[in-house]
């Protein structure tokens, strides 16, 4: 018994060994994959529509309208437009909080996640896309809204570290606190946010949503409610997520001061098309390059994996 | 480890002002249900066992007879639980319930059984039909003589020794072709043999008659025996006519050689039409008036049919006032015992054991035999007991004759306003719990439905960071559980608590109205069965208020969520 039990331990260790084994090779693999390559697309969008059905079934408005779009690792895509000309649409379909609407016309909806091409349309088609949108979204997308959207009793370390919780294993919680020094908020990483300014809470928003490591990161009127030192510090934040990270940064606005000065290409919605689509280098960083820097050194001290250099904005 | 995140945000988000108070309401409708859940329960089952209880010291006391099997009774001024005491430290096995009785002790069939006037004080212990051989039955019969116990209609089988019998054998050298069932139907081989038991005397005058037909060819099949049991009445009765058809050979007592079959494979072996090769006939229930007629079945049994042993006749006391009776026994297992089922009864009950019933003694034509069952017997008015091994089956037993058109009684009938008042508390307060109870679980759903109004920022987020579905959809389901097991968790304790004080203000109360001098009782019996199954229950029923909320929540598009701030 005692000998079988042994054995069987013995057995299990060896077992357990080859498992942790293969699994830190998968995560090596994994790693070596998930590196972001600049210019490889992520998204494609081949005639993507979204519309919006009222009770009775007629439609009611084009959310989006047959768009075509490619996307690629490292873009900082800015888009304006006027109210319900679908901007938020575009963006929650490409951050899979809403779905395109599965009907057998709808087009391709490509999105390259590690080393595979999900096409979310299909899936959709197949009825298989609520809980995959869900851990895309877990894995893959960093939001961050204009009304923050906090957990408002929750500390500002806590909402951070919510932004892992559902993501893939092997991401480290701990990461939190390094991202929110990094950000100015050292502070009030105990604090409740529902004590803080607003600019605060952005920047714990903003964290959550660095924290995870996105491959795309959308933001939605980021800078809409905030003074003029927060707005820069959250949009030199999205470049070097972008920059330096290799996430693909979708940045929704109405100002249109900014998209010229950090975004490396504009889409200008109407009707729920893509009424324009325009690529420029930018223009002048909002920031002060030396604080751009610094914040980036900063924010790369933690471990983060740099994939691009290139902070320069000449 | 998700699940735990989601639940301890959404929990956590949840116990704000308003939503926290609705919680809190939502569990103390649930402790409350449980609460009176429990005192429901454990009243119902705490005063049924008292009333069992009543039952059976009562019965001991020779008060009321009982339906729980034949009550074992061994001396006069013995209580019933003094009685079995007394048993069980000589046996290993005894109980009042004579069907587990016969089907639990293969090596010392003891029964004793039910006398059929206990009001008079006559107390009898029987021993079972087959047990001389079995040396633990010796040690019964040692122990009643020794006792000076007073031994009953089937004294003759008890006083008959194994050794007794040898010696009567040796005495009766005509015999000695049937020695070889020496040590199992011994008493069947002693023709005309009546055991008198002298100290009986004053309450039983007794003669056994047994018909022990020894095989031979006229004996083979069914059909045979049929007809020959029709001789057999037609001759005792003085050549009354009878149809013939009413005959029921299945009733017909069946005692075969070969031990192994039990009496329902004899029974199919019969209804097959196979040869069986021995029959016992036993007639039961005859007043000493009877004895004549009786006494001309023997003869017409001896002169009609020489493979005739013996007969014996059991017959009653003749003191005994009012209705005739037909005492019923299950003859079960035993080895070559008699068997008599009903079928209906028998296959919907195999616990229950209907030994003869009225309708049965119908068919088998007692009018046919009216030497046997004289005017002043009151052939209308008879009776018949029916043992069965729990209250259960016995009421079940008992709606199967009512159907039958049949007047019943059982003991438990005495206690019969007690019942009603438990009936008619459980079921008022019953109700009182279904109102508190859909009370408790609306509030659950309306709860959870303002959580999720009122949380959908909350659960817009989390789908956003990546929580799916499924997953907020467990987490509400978890909530409503959680409510329902806090609610028994405080209910249960609770409810045992006001048990206990409700229990002193009952027992004086309950006993008065039930005319029962015992108030030491409990009325309230805790099962712990049951307890569970009401946590359980609450439980799941609370979950089960969770689910379209959960649904709700589930299907929540986070896109739209995230819009309410």
């Amino acid at each position: 018994m005692t000998t079988k039990r042994k054995k069987h331990k013995k057995h299990k260790k060896r077992k357990q060994r080859i498992q942790q084994q293969l699994a830190e090779q998968q995560a090596a693999a994994a790693l070596e994959d998930t590196r972001p390559v600049p210019g490889r697309w992520i998204y494609r969008l081949n005639k993507v529509s979204k519309y919006f059905y009222n009770s009775a079934g007629d439609c009611v408005a084009h959310g989006c309208n047959r768009v075509s779009l490619e996307l690629r690792r490292g873009d900082f895509v800015a888009i304006t437009g006027e109210s319900g000309s679908g901007k938020s649409t575009l963006l929650s379909l490409l951050g899979f909080l809403a779905s395109p609407n599965p009907t057998p016309k709808a087009g391709q909806f490509l999105f390259r996640a590690d080393t595979r091409e999900h096409d979310l349309a299909d899936s959709l088609r197949q009825g298989i896309g609520s809980s995959q949108m869900s851990r895309w979204r877990a894995d893959h997308i960093g939001f961050v809204f204009q009304n923050y959207h906090l957990m408002n009793h929750l500390s500002a370390r806590a909402n951070v570290q919510l932004g892992l919780r559902f993501a893939s294993p092997g991401r480290d919680v701990d990461q939190a606190d390094a991202v929110l020094e990094a950000l100015g908020m050292g502070p009030y990483i105990r604090k409740r946010t529902r004590d803080l300014s607003g600019g605060q809470k952005q920047r714990i928003s903003v964290a959550r949503a660095l924290v995870k490591r996105p491959d795309v990161l959308l933001a939605d009127e980021p800078t809409g409610n905030l003074d003029t030192a927060n707005k820069c510090l959250v949009l030199a934040s999205l470049l070097i997520a972008a920059r330096r990270f290799g996430a693909t940064v979708i940045l929704v606005t109405h100002e249109i001061e900014h998209p010229p000065l950090v975004a490396d290409r504009m889409l200008v919605m109407r009707d729920g098309a893509i009424a324009e689509d325009r690529s420029f280098r930018p223009l002048v960083p909002v920031v002060p390059e030396d604080t751009l820097k610094s914040l980036a050194s900063k924010i790369a001290l933690q471990g983060y994996p740099e994939v691009f250099n290139d902070l320069t904005f000449d | 480890m998700k699940t735990s995140v989601v639940a301890g945000v959404l929990f956590s988000s949840m116990w704000h002002g308003y939503r926290r108070w609705m919680t809190v309401f939502n569990i103390l409708s649930i402790v409350l249900s449980v609460m009176l859940a429990t005192v429901i329960t454990a009243f119902s089952s705490g005063v049924h066992r008292y009333i069992r209880h009543l039952v059976r010291t009562e019965a001991a006391a020779g008060a009321v007879r009982t339906n729980y099997g034949d009550v074992l009774v061994v001396d006069d001024k013995m209580t019933f639980a003094e009685a079995d005491l007394a048993l069980r430290r000589h046996f290993d096995a005894t109980t009042y319930d004579a069907y587990n009785l016969w089907w639990r002790s293969e090596s010392h069939q003891l029964m004793l059984h039910n006398p059929l006037d206990l009001k008079r004080g006559g107390i009898y212990t029987s021993l079972g039909n087959t047990f001389i051989g079995d040396p633990e039955a010796e040690r019964v019969e040692e122990f009643c003589a020794a006792g000076g116990w007073i031994t009953s209609d089937d004294a003759a089988e008890i006083v008959l020794t194994l050794t007794a019998a040898r010696a009567l054998l040796q005495q009766l050298p005509e015999l000695h072709d049937v020695s070889q069932l020496i040590g199992r139907d011994i008493w069947l081989a002693l023709p005309g043999t009546l055991k008198h038991d002298p100290a009986a005397s004053a309450r039983v005058r007794i003669t056994g008659v047994y018909a022990h037909l020894r095989d031979s060819a006229c004996m083979t099949t069914a059909g045979t025996i049929q007809k020959m049991y029709s001789r057999i009445l037609a001759n005792a009765n003085g050549a009354r006519d009878h149809t013939y058809d009413r005959m029921r050979y299945r009733l017909l007592a069946i005692t075969p050689l070969d031990n192994t079959a039990s009496p329902v494979q004899e029974h199919d072996a019969r209804l097959a039409g196979e040869d069986i090769p021995l029959l016992c006939l036993r007639v039961h229930d005859l007043t000493e008036r009877a004895l004549y007629p009786m006494a001309a079945l023997r003869e017409s049994l001896a002169r009609h049919f020489p493979e005739v042993l013996r007969v014996e006749v059991a017959a009653r006391d003749a003191t005994n006032e009012g209705p005739f009776f037909v005492e019923g026994r299950l003859w079960t297992d035993p080895p070559g015992e008699v068997a008599v089922l009903l079928d209906e009864l028998a296959s919907k009950h195999p616990k229950g054991a209907l030994l003869c019933s009225p309708r049965l003694w119908n068919e088998l034509g007692y009018e046919a035999a009216p030497a046997v069952f004289t005017d002043s017997w009151k052939p209308e008015a008879h009776y018949a007991y029916y043992y069965f091994s729990d209250l259960d089956a016995a009421r079940e037993g008992r709606r199967l004759l009512q159907r039958w058109g049949l007047a019943t009684y059982m003991p438990i009938d005495r206690f019969a306003g007690l019942i009603k008042l438990v009936h008619v508390a459980t079921i008022s307060a019953g109700a009182l719990l279904l109102v508190i109870l859909t009370a408790g679980t609306l509030g659950i759903v309306v709860t959870l439905y303002t959580e999720v109004d009122a949380g959908a920022h909350d659960i817009g987020l989390l789908k956003a960071l990546g929580a799916s579905n499924s997953l907020v959809g467990v987490v509400f389901l978890l909530k409503g559980a959680l409510i329902g097991f806090m609610g028994a968790l405080l209910g249960i304790p609770a409810g045992i608590l006001l048990d206990s004080r409700l229990n002193q203000r009952l027992s004086d109360t309950i006993a008065e109205q039930a005319g029962l001098g015992d108030t030491a009782s409990n009325l309230f019996y805790h099962d712990p069965w049951l307890m569970t199954a009401i946590v359980i229950g609450i439980v799941l029923l609370a979950a089960a208020a969770a689910i379209t909320p959960s649904l709700l929540a589930a299907r929540r598009d986070p896109q739209e969520a995230l819009r309410e701030e």
